[in-house]
């Protein structure tokens, strides 16, 4: 994948066709994750996207919770649905590699859902702040930790892109 | 058993001193540490979402991320329930309370 700033607070990216099947099928796991039964509420991964708005006083989190969560749910869901539409859209090259030129609102919209599938994946994983990467082919979060490292450095050019 | 008393005492001590409380002490947003989000993500979400000028923004990202926490706004708990709800969008771990 390649990130540049293209002005004005619009991102290039080249991506290979891998790379957007990639995308692709972690969008479509988020987006099942969205759905209005998609995770259970005890699970560590909702509580992490839907956190309490108040610490220390669980009347005030419920009452801000039954206001805000299923707002918050459907913007995600929103949002992961256009980020797929946008990859279908965009049409390869001969050379499987795709260009897409992501105007502020898309960068934006993308941004947001990399860090909502960091977000989950992460939690899932139990990543920590000193995760050091070391990638044992025995362990079976070997491979969501490898997609969790991709998905950062993705977010990150894409956030140093943004502010150019 | 002993153990879900506590929380719930205190759970009701607090939720009567918000109706006791001086109704003029400001509330505050505060935003949490935690290993996901990314120090360049975070700096952008509070330029992006409170306007904050980056060498602004930076000092408050670098707040959380060493101090575990940072006020980010403050203001009437209307606006700061507001405040908290856009930083979730964005998923960061953000709660409000009353100005001690």
């Amino acid at each position: 994948m390649k990130v540049n700033p293209a002005g004005a607070g619009a991102v290039r990216v080249r991506l290979t066709a891998p790379e957007a099947d990639t995308l692709a099928s972690l969008l479509t796991d988020l987006i099942a994750a969205l759905q209005p039964d998609g995770l259970d509420p005890s699970d560590p991964v909702y509580r992490r996207l839907y956190p309490d708005g108040y610490q220390g006083n669980a009347e005030a989190a419920d009452a801000f919770r039954s206001l805000t969560e299923s707002s918050l749910r459907t913007e995600r869901l929103e949002r992961a649905e256009q980020c797929l539409a946008g990859l279908a859209a965009a049409g390869q090259s001969a050379n499987r590699k795709m260009d897409v030129t992501l105007e502020p609102h898309a960068v934006e919209r993308w941004l947001r859902v990399l860090n909502d599938m960091r977000l989950a994946i992460g939690t899932r994983i139990g990543i920590t702040e000193d995760d050091d990467y070391d990638f044992d082919p025995n362990d079976p979060a070997s491979l969501p930790r490898s997609i969790y490292a991709y998905l950062t450095g993705v977010q990150d050019a894409v956030v140093r892109a943004r502010m150019g | 058993m002993a153990g879900t008393l506590t929380p719930q005492r205190e759970a009701a001590e607090q939720a009567g001193s918000d109706t006791l409380a001086d109704p003029d002490r400001p509330w505050i947003t505060i935003v949490w540490n935690d290993p996901i989000n990314l120090m360049s993500y975070v700096t952008h979400v509070f330029m992006t979402v409170f306007g904050y000028p980056k060498p602004k923004a930076e000092k408050l990202m670098l707040d959380v991320h060493h101090r575990g926490r940072a006020v980010v706004s403050s203001g009437t708990r209307e606006r700061m329930e507001l405040d908290v709800a856009t930083l979730h969008g964005y998923g960061l771990w953000a709660t409000l309370e009353q100005q001690k």
